[in-house]
């Protein structure tokens, strides 16, 4: 009893498996020895995935006559469902986007470490935060284009009328003090389309700081973290802002309203991805500015989060000479598409055009000089981490009061949940 | 049709003025509560990108902006070809409805009607695989399929309909159960035969509920994502609902061709069930039956 | 059905057995997932969860579904427009509904707007308040009862128009015409609605999904039971565990089903067996 094909064959010799003649499935695709034919590519149709994904298709192709590529895109809350069903049916596709760090584990991807240097591309010039995320043990399993940072952006506008200095972008102010400057940019108002909030935040944990805060440095302790007086801090600061509504409710909106309240004029600063809230303010012609996001105290290294579209070659696909020379391609020339869609390229040394003449997008790229240091990896962490998430909710709503007390009995939860991931994650093989 | 179906209400004498006005109080209360929303997803839908959805007061009706090119962005974008898409959801549509009304309507009647050994039994356990929740049968009827050979095709989507579903069964089995037997024995004493009485008599006095056999299968079928998705490899058997779903995405949400996209799914199943209702009100009125 | 069911439910049970991760080769644990349940937190979470909707929201959704039905039963000019109106719910995908109802029922959204304009100065936050969550999500569910509401709908044209006329010759009013006619005709229609509403609302997923994401809402108060088996099948990988979840769950639903189905003589009307 163990194996796949065992549970496959109890089922199949269970039902009627003879009885009904199998037809040959449609995606058969060419294989061949030189890398031609077909490539399937999976992508997550995000951010205007399918206009980058189109140019890419063009230009690869007229570069590599007689490979076709062959993209599709998938939804993405059934992407990892999708490409987990292709896997047990060996047909995943040549080159996916990655999504689910467990195919790492397993074994499913394709290290990218040789592809990458025979291509010339300097790992170094790819910030290492973003890329972090493609990494496992060492290795380097795939390949990325676009530049996202989370970051601190800020109406400066409303700095001025304030009378307020523009945050530094290169030394983090401490939540203290960005609870102060909150306050200040604060307009009440009964009209909640003339209010304005200083700050619009859903919460301590979407880009507001590295996961090593509430699961320490390697990912593995809540009891210690989670717990301990800075991040009690962190949430009594934030929560007491909500409260007394200086910044808004965590759910006062669906998801995303960060980016319409500054547009609107309704918040004057947001933790956000600046390439999104960037352009509703470009939309709305207003000048925006970026920041580093708060530290927690004085001293504290900044977390700036950054990320990047992942491409993965799948050791199971048809194609994997074909798959090769795609992401090979990929690698060096992806970014110049980025430029094109005037989407941040991930290759720093292409920054500086994508910001040329743009002083917000300067200060974009300053604030990413900062993004030095990974959150820590932690398996399945939105499985349990929206526990926070929730604790903020309830504190902010004015449901629970003391953020210590409710953060020490929600740790141990937590620990149990941790393990438990790290548990599952170990026994993928 | 008309003087029976207006000869089949209740007491001429309770149908006062003042009734119908409170029905149709009641009528355009429900009404304005439900069509409300849909303003606010019209309003939404015309909307240019990156201006606010979510606005401090909601606004129900379009007033400012009026992008109508939404919805031909929505319908023609190049990376979703949403016609080859409809033709796909529309074949994947009426081959499920053949197949569930056809199947379903005579296990249906055999359940309701004919007496045989365990048929109580028969129809507890039917029950019972109703109560099987998908999210545990996904992966092993996976595996059924990849072994048959179907990965990749549209009959894992397609052929399962055709040897029915307990849901509709059990829904056309209640409603045979509630029409007078008398006419099916009359047609038995004429001679006609088991099939015959079936086609005859009961097959027409099932009608409505055979109707909404077919808006119910629509709906399901026409809205299933995870079942085409997992099945189905190639763009271009993709289907309606795999397009829409690709619309929604975390980090960029393009609320408004989405909500302009999700009116028009709605067009097709609106009209279907618009017309189907001819037929679902009527029944036993309709055909003339004398008690 | 028995060729596409019932191999895959025996295939699911021989899974409930194992440890399997769909990308490691499985491995045989006997009852060891059956036996983690009783330690489980969030699976008795997540059974309190659905036995509440399940207890609050089936009469609700089964007493509107109803009502609308025998409203849009009357004969009256423009019905037809009515009934397309009150079915166009049920034609939106789940994704639009939950969308529009994230806005409708946020703290500041329309539904408190209109509270507080009644007089009641803190409406709750519905979704994002673990109290209530389940409430919205009823309140959600009625605005979808058209699609009951046809049910009931085919079922009031199976009611003989001869007893409507002798009713009416013996002087009885709407609600006892109501009571003594309609109601017990209509039993074998309203037994469908109330099984099959009870399954349906045990199997509450999709618009729990959407609203309140994998993890099941604020607090776990949107972790309904099949949005929990899923998030251990897919999101956590324990295939193996959510079988067992799921094979506990079809056990407790049939004895409901079954002490239903076992009442069902006494009350449900049948043609066949009547007359």
């Amino acid at each position: 009893m163990r194996s796949t094909t065992r549970i496959t064959a109890i089922l199949a010799t269970a039902l009627v498996a003879g009885a009904l003649t199998a037809c040959s499935p449609g995606g058969s695709s060419q294989v061949s020895d030189d890398g031609t034919g077909k490539v399937v590519l999976w992508y997550l149709p995000e951010d205007d995935g399918a206009t980058f994904i189109a140019s890419i298709k063009e230009a690869f192709e007229a570069a590599n006559p007689g490979t076709i590529l062959d993209a599709v895109g998938v939804p993405e809350d059934n992407y990892v469902t999708k490409v987990d069903t292709a896997m047990l049916a060996n047909q995943p596709p040549d080159i996916a986007f990655m999504l689910d760090a467990k195919w790492i584990k397993a074994g499913r991807l394709a290290p990218v470490d040789k592809l990458l240097s025979d291509a010339g591309v300097d790992l170094a010039n790819w910030n290492p935060v973003a890329m972090s995320s493609c990494q496992l043990d060492g290795a380097t399993y795939c390949v990325g284009s676009q530049q996202f940072t989370t970051a601190l952006v800020y109406n400066k506008d409303m700095f001025d009328a304030a009378g307020l200095d523009y945050p530094s972008a290169t030394e983090p102010m401490t939540i203290d003090e960005f609870a102060e400057l909150s306050k200040r940019l604060t307009q009440p108002s009964d009209d909640p389309a003339a209010r304005v909030y200083g700050a619009a935040i859903s919460g301590p944990l979407n880009g507001m700081t590295s996961m090593a805060t509430f699961y320490g440095e390697d990912g593995t302790a809540a009891i210690g973290n989670a717990d301990s007086p800075r991040t009690a801090h962190l949430f009594d600061v934030l929560a007491g802002l909500a409260r007394d509504g200086s910044i808004t409710q965590p759910v006062m909106f669906a998801n995303k309203s960060s980016a319409d309240l500054m547009s609107a004029g309704n918040a004057a600063m947001t933790i956000e991805g600046v390439d999104y809230v960037g352009f509703a303010m470009d939309a709305a012609d207003r000048r925006w500015g970026v920041a580093p996001p708060p530290v927690i105290e004085a001293g504290d290294t900044p977390y700036v989060f950054s990320g990047t579209d992942r491409w993965a070659m799948l050791t199971g696909g048809r194609n994997n000479l074909g798959a090769e020379k795609f992401l090979s391609w990929f690698a060096q020339h992806g970014g110049e598409y980025r430029l094109q869609l005037d989407q941040a390229p991930l290759d720093t040394t292409q920054l500086s055009e994508w910001a040329e003449g743009s002083e917000s997008r300067g200060e974009m790229v300053q604030v990413l000089t900062l993004a030095t240091h990974p959150s820590p990896f932690i398996p399945n962490l939105w499985g349990f981490t929206g526990k926070l998430d929730d604790l903020y909710i309830q504190l902010a709503s004015g449901d629970k009061t003391d953020a210590a007390t409710e953060l020490t009995s929600l740790a141990p939860e937590l620990q149990r949940q941790l393990d438990e991931a790290w548990k599952n994650w170990e026994a993928i093989r | 049709m008309t003087l029976q179906t207006i000869g089949r209400r209740r007491r001429p004498g309770t149908r006062t003025i003042a009734w119908r006005a409170v029905a149709y109080v009641a009528l355009i209360a429900m009404s304005a509560t439900i069509l409300l929303p849909l303003g606010w997803m019209l309003t939404t839908a015309l909307k240019p990108d990156f201006a606010p959805v979510f606005t401090p007061t909601p606004q129900w009706f379009p007033t400012t902006d009026w992008e109508w090119n939404n919805f031909a962005r929505a319908l023609l974008d190049p990376a979703r070809p949403f016609w080859r898409y409809t033709l796909n959801t529309v074949f994947i549509v009426t081959m499920n409805i053949v197949g569930t009304v056809l199947s379903c309507s005579l296990v249906g009647y055999a359940f309701a009607r004919l007496r045989f050994r365990g048929r109580e039994t028969l129809f507890a356990i039917l029950i019972i695989t109703m109560l099987i929740p998908w999210q545990a049968l996904l992966i092993p009827q996976f595996l059924l399929f990849y072994n048959l050979g179907w990965y990749g095709t549209m009959l894992p989507l397609i052929v399962p309909s055709f040897f029915g579903n307990a849901f509709f069964i059990f829904l056309i089995r209640q409603y045979i159960r509630s029409i007078p037997v008398e006419l099916e024995l009359a047609a038995r004493i004429d001679g006609c035969n088991q099939w015959q009485v079936f086609r005859h008599i009961v097959l027409p006095l099932i009608r409505p509920v055979l109707m909404v056999c077919a808006v119910f299968v629509f709906l399901d079928s026409w809205n299933d994502l995870l079942g085409p998705l997992v099945y189905l490899i190639r763009d271009e058997d993709f289907t309606v609902a795999i397009g829409i779903a690709n619309m929604v995405t975390s980090r960029e949400p393009h609320l408004n061709l989405l909500m302009a996209a999700n009116l028009i799914m709605m067009i097709p199943a609106t009209l279907l069930y618009f017309l189907a209702q001819k037929q679902l009100v009527g029944g036993i009125a309709s055909v003339g039956l004398k008690g | 059905m028995a060729v596409f069911t019932v191999g895959p439910i025996i295939g699911s049970l021989v899974i409930s057995f194992t440890d399997w991760n769909l990308l490691s080769e499985p491995g045989w644990v006997g009852l060891d997932n059956y036996a983690r349940l009783a330690t489980d937190p969030e699976f008795i979470n997540a059974v309190n969860v659905t036995v509440t909707y399940v207890i609050f929201g089936v009469p609700i959704f089964q007493v509107t579904g109803l009502l609308v039905a025998l409203l849009l039963n009357l004969v009256l000019p423009g019905m037809r427009i009515f009934r397309t109106i009150m079915f166009l719910p049920t034609v939106l995908s789940g994704v639009a509904v939950a969308v529009l109802w994230q806005q409708l029922l946020s703290s500041e959204g329309a539904v408190n707007q209109i509270l507080r304009m009644l007089g009641i100065a803190n409406p709750p936050a519905w979704l994002t308040s673990p109290g209530w969550a389940i409430p919205a999500v009823i309140v959600i569910g009625v605005w979808g009862v058209g699609a009951g509401a046809i049910i009931y709908l085919a079922g009031l044209q199976n009611v003989p128009p001869q007893l409507y006329e002798q009713a009416t010759i013996d002087g009885a009013g709407p609600i006892r015409t109501f009571f003594a006619i309609t109601l017990p005709m209509l039993t074998p229609t309203l037994l469908f609605t109330v099984l099959t509403g009870i399954i349906g609302a045990f199997q509450v997923f999709d618009m729990a999904f959407i609203l309140g994401g994998p993890k099941g809402g604020v607090g776990g108060s949107l972790s309904f039971y099949l949005l929990y088996v899923w998030g251990q099948a897919f999101g956590n990988g324990r295939l193996g565990y959510a079988s067992a979840l799921s094979w506990v769950f079809v056990i407790a639903c049939a004895v409901v089903v079954i002490l239903i189905l076992r009442t069902a003589d006494r009350w449900v009307f049948d043609e066949s067996e009547s007359r």
